[in-house]
């Protein structure tokens, strides 16, 4: 296999790159101190634009876009880097903050520059111990050397990044539920509009990036916007961190350029699927994602625009191989308790949806499933769907019960039929 | 019965004025903090921290009641945590489970009568590659089979 | 008192089409609101003008021309020429299934609970909905019959999670008392540990709760709405003079609750717990029912034409010797008639009020919002009238000195109809001696002492029409409801 571009993770074997002494021998901070010594905030904006980097954490969002709604002479504003890596699937963000968490706090300068805003925060959520504990060191590292702080390098900006610990709960890592942790009330996300960038945290103007994406931006500073293009597809450039689970050789958390063959994730670096297991199905972008069939897989390549030609999504880069030795009605059965357990119950149809579809699903699991409740499950999935709701938890359960049901609706009329498992 | 932070943890308490523009934001820090203090957010915390905050009780207890890490009873010394999402799935923890509910004669949420173990089911706990994942406290354990956890729990103090 | 979602009256107005028909809305307004008072029927339950947005029962989806998809109107603001439609094929099917989330697990109580009639979910599916349920699993079961407080009875069951009563308690009283614990189809309602509210507005939340999870334990199993009748008045309970809503039972002829009706200038959208229990005074069982006569030291019923003739006698004493004590809790018509019987027809000066000219017209609030220190609602009015007839420096003090001194013996008392405002009314009548025949008009069964000589019933506010003014000197109508004594009089026919 030919070695692929790494921008995250370039320095990610490299004893002690948590330090940042080391981070520094590495070329760690050169971009930092490159923007803010001798480069102008809006130009920072329009070269990220140009990159056509898109979020890393699950909306693919252009970043560049994103900074750009942000007020320029709004007096206060606050930059909120979302670690909050709840999505089932997904545990690349925890890497960077554990083993590289200065490539974050650099990002994060970056970012802070570009849209001038003087105090950011990192939403950590509450069980990753180890990454709140070395991001604190880190800035403790940062603050002494005079890398965050007051005048930072010697430049007229300055910025100060605290750690805020979340609670347990997947709703703080939508951006306005996120929001709304940090402003003392529960993880609820808000109407839009107002959008976080015009209104968000404390009501100021907001920017929430996701970790990877902001420690992608050292290297776009050093190397260009249109070095960056030539990773990756025209759609969707650069790399990616690929998060790949379930009964496979080679679990693990890998940088791909977007565009990469699904297949060969899980077969050539994946190892292929252990023992005598076949793939059944693949879910490719983190829970909430669409699955696809095994057929579907062998022809996939992992970027925005080709797995959404297919009605499915790139999300937060989580794949999560199925095999034949799984039955799908009982996977769905565990997926749709996850949302209903994670539903903040704000508003009606995902509050009582989610609910509803794991009752149906378990009654079809527990052999008391009938006929309608086919059609059913779609059609509860498809008016949860849509805008109908707050925000996207409503979208991101109904879609697997969706695409479960339709695509492997046979597993699903064997349960009513039989009153058994096929497996 | 007073309910009151040590001075150490009174001290901290004041200084998240200085890291938050907004005072409200205080209160999950407050919370974090208060279960670290007294082990779980017991009616008589969550009015002090209401007093502390300047919050209503109902407003403290709202949020204390949002979040799963925040704990409205006591847990047992260990607080066991099963990752039962997809892919821990896969690799079996709900088995795993089973088996600790056996071995310690408890059901999920449930504390051994010695107050030892607390066992809760959990959703993705960021470990799917090194499935089936889980908790006890703040710790990770990875690849847990049933006979690793065996060993765990007599290793623990 | 205006609402928090709308910008400043200020605000041009512009077009907009809604449906078709053109109508006019401020500019930059919220657009629900903007639909609801045009008349324009747009489903909603989280929504109400007095409290926050909250977004989230998202009933009020409505089409506007130019976006992608169907948008909550609660969060839209009005545009001029903005094109709303609420009636689509795509509205009305996410009203359908909006509704049906709302009642996959709402329980089926509508045969004991008192929201039947006027209840959100009942209303909406009789218009859109009358589908079969789909919903055949088990319903979500939360707690029920949790009184919080003297007021207010909790069902977490039935409650929608609309937060119109969280709101509510932080944004109007400000006690932040309610909160909806836990997450996803857990979320119950509550208070704290189910404490009891403490605050003076907590029916309210009754009010504005729109199905039967916060009910009023007064007016609990009581009676089913479709029976009652409602008259537009105006709140007895202190100067404020809040805006309310009677409601009575015609045929049974009995009062059954109060609640505020919507006024900008005077009280918003609410009014007080206090004010709302005035209502029972008019009961029966509260009321003096005929007209009573001293005989032999008894008080014993009697006819009007006994009475007539008794008053009759009474008028031909010298008019120096007759005196009469005014409570504010008249309207300014009965006022108006009685100082001008008296001044006029009988000749006396001898006329006195019991208003306290610095409490009539203080505006302090002595609780969160709305209640005044003068439990009288029409002490400006009376102030006035009797001023119009140069007897304004004539007040109960005034009286009392009189009453040891001057040579009355007649008086004429028109007591009050709301006792809490006097609770120590005719405790200081021990001693007088010189007083030969007293007669109280009035219409509470707490005065009907041998003390009097002649007892006249007459009306309480719900029963009449006319003027009370508040504390700012603003005259308000009462309508007239259901005669609740049959007996009882008004003042211009007993005084005549």
């Amino acid at each position: 296999m030919t070695p692929t571009p790494k921008i995250v993770f370039q320095n990610l074997h490299i004893p002690n790159i948590k330090k940042l002494a080391v981070y520094r021998e590495h070329g760690g901070y050169t971009a930092a101190q490159k923007v803010l010594k001798e480069t102008k905030p809006e130009d920072i904006i329009t070269l990220v634009k140009n990159s056509g980097l898109r979020g890393r954490g699950g909306a693919g969002f252009g970043t560049g876009m994103k900074w750009s709604f942000v007020p320029k002479d709004a007096p206060l504003k606050y930059l909120l880097c979302n670690a909050d890596e709840g999505e089932p699937g997904t545990f690349k963000d925890r890497i960077l903050m554990e083993q590289i968490p200065h490539s974050t706090l650099e990002g994060m300068i970056i970012a802070c520059y570009a849209i001038q805003c003087p105090r950011a925060y990192i939403y950590v959520r509450g069980e990753y111990t180890e990454s709140i504990e070395a991001l604190e060191a880190a800035i403790q590292e940062c603050t002494k050397n005079n890398f965050l702080g007051k005048n930072i390098f010697g430049t007229p900006f300055s910025l100060d990044i605290h750690v805020f610990k979340g609670a347990g709960a997947y709703i703080c890592g939508e951006e306005t539920g996120l929001v709304t942790s940090m402003e003392g009330a529960k993880g609820q996300p808000k109407v839009k509009p107002p959008f976080p960038a015009i209104s968000g945290f404390n009501k100021k103007p907001t920017v929430i990036n996701n970790v990877e994406t902001l420690a992608v931006l050292p290297w776009i500073i050093l190397n260009g916007a249109d070095n960056y293009k030539k990773i990756g597809t025209e759609k969707s450039p650069g790399t990616k961190l690929f998060c790949l689970s379930g009964p496979v050789k080679n679990p693990g958390t890998y940088e791909l350029p977007l565009g990469f063959p699904l297949k060969d994730l899980i077969y050539d670096i994946g190892g292929g699927l252990t023992g005598n297991l076949k793939l059944k199905a693949v879910i490719p972008g983190g829970l909430s994602a669409p699955v696809l069939t095994a057929e579907e897989t062998m022809t996939m390549t992992m970027d925005f625009e080709s797995l959404a030609k297919v009605g499915s999504m790139l999300g937060s880069g989580g794949v999560i191989v199925i095999a034949n030795d799984q039955c799908m009605v009982d996977l769905l059965s565990v997926i749709t308790y996850f949302y209903k357990h994670e539903s903040c119950g704000q508003c009606t149809p995902c509050r009582e949806g989610t609910g509803w579809m794991k009752k149906v699903v378990d009654s079809i699991l527990h052999q008391r499933g009938r006929a309608e409740d086919i059609p059913l499950l779609q059609d509860i999935s498809t008016n949860m769907m849509g805008g109908r709701t707050i925000c996207a938890l409503s979208d991101a359960a109904a879609m697997p019960v969706k695409s479960f049901v339709t695509k492997f609706k046979q597993e699903f009329e064997y349960h009513i039929k039989n009153k058994r498992c096929h497996l | 019965m007073n309910i009151q932070f040590s001075p150490n943890a009174l001290k901290e308490f004041k200084s998240f004025d200085t890291l938050y523009d907004n005072p409200k934001s205080k209160l999950l820090p407050t919370l974090h903090l208060a279960q670290k203090e007294f082990g779980y957010l017991s009616p008589e915390v969550i009015e002090y921290v209401a007093t502390l905050t300047e919050l209503s009780p109902a407003k403290v207890k709202e949020v204390a009641s949002f979040y799963t890490m925040l704990h409205k009873k006591p847990v047992g010394k260990y607080h066991i945590q099963i990752c039962t999402n997809i892919s821990c799935t896969m690799m079996k923890s709900r088995e795993l489970f089973s088996h600790l509910k056996k071995k310690l004669k408890i059901e999920a949420g449930e504390t051994t009568q010695d107050k030892k173990f607390t066992l809760s089911t959990a959703e993705c706990l960021g470990g799917c590659d090194k499935a089936p994942t889980l908790r006890i406290n703040d710790t990770y354990y990875y690849q847990v089979t049933p006979e690793k956890m065996e060993q765990l729990l007599k290793e623990l103090p | 008192m205006t609402s928090h979602s709308e910008p400043k009256a200020k605000n041009p107005m512009v077009k907009i089409t809604a449906d078709g028909k053109v109508i006019e809305a401020p500019k930059g307004g919220n657009l629900l609101k903007a639909l609801l008072d045009n008349g324009v029927s747009v489903p909603h339950y989280c929504y109400h003008p007095g409290l926050s947005v909250a977004g989230c029962c998202r009933m009020c989806f409505v089409e506007v021309e130019g976006q992608p998809r169907p948008l909550i109107s609660c969060n839209a603001t009005v545009t001029e020429n903005m094109v709303v439609k609420t009636q689509t094929e795509t509205v009305k099917n996410i009203q359908k299934w909006n509704l049906a989330f709302h009642l996959i697990n709402h329980p089926l109580d509508c045969p004991i609970c008192d929201q039947a009639g006027e209840c959100g979910l009942q209303n909406y599916y009789m218009q859109f909905g009358k589908y079969e349920s789909r919903m055949e699993e088990e319903k979500v079961k939360k707690r029920k019959v949790i009184p919080i407080g003297d007021h207010v009875m909790l069902d977490t069951e039935r409650c929608i999670l609309c937060s119109r009563c969280v709101r509510f308690f932080d944004e109007v009283p400000k006690t932040s008392e309610m909160a909806i614990f836990n997450r996803g189809d857990r979320s119950e309602i509550g208070t704290y540990e189910d404490k009891a509210l403490n605050n003076n507005y907590t029916l309210n939340s009754v009010d504005i709760c729109p199905v039967g999870a916060l009910t009023s334990r007064d007016f609990r199993f009581k009676r089913r709405v479709w029976f009652l009748k409602d008259i537009p008045s105006i709140c007895p309970g202190c100067s404020t003079g809040c805006n309310v809503t009677i409601s009575q039972d015609p045929i049974e002829k009995r009062t059954y609750r109060m609640r505020p009706r919507f006024n900008e200038e005077v009280n918003g959208y609410w009014m007080c717990d206090y004010g709302r229990m005035r209502y029972k005074h008019t009961h029966r069982e509260s009321r003096i029912s005929t007209p009573l006569i001293k005989k032999a030291a008894t008080l014993i019923p009697t006819e009007w034409d006994e009475t007539k003739h008794e008053l009759f006698t009474i008028f031909k004493t010298p008019a120096s010797q007759i005196s009469v004590l005014i409570t504010p809790q008249y309207t300014s018509e009965d006022i108006t008639h009685i100082y001008d019987f008296f001044t006029k027809t009988i000749g006396t000066q001898n006329i006195f009020h019991c208003a306290d000219s610095h409490l009539a017209s203080d505006s302090t609030v002595t609780d969160e919002l709305l209640f005044r220190r003068d439990k009288n609602p029409n002490s400006q009015g009376l102030l006035k009238i009797s001023a119009h007839y140069k007897l304004q420096e004539q007040n109960l003090s005034l009286f009392q000195q009189k009453l040891k001194s001057d040579p009355w013996t007649i008086l004429f008392i028109f007591g009050p109809h709301d006792l809490e405002a006097y609770p120590e009314f005719l405790s200081w009548f021990k001693e007088n001696n010189s007083l030969k025949t007293k007669i109280y008009i009035g219409t509470q069964v707490k005065h009907q002492i041998p003390l009097f000589d002649l007892l006249l019933p007459t009306l309480t506010f719900i029963e009449t029409e006319g003027t009370f003014v508040n504390f700012k000197g603003l005259s308000q109508k009462l309508s007239r409801g259901v005669k609740l004594i049959p007996e009882a009089k008004p003042i211009c026919e007993i005084l005549c």
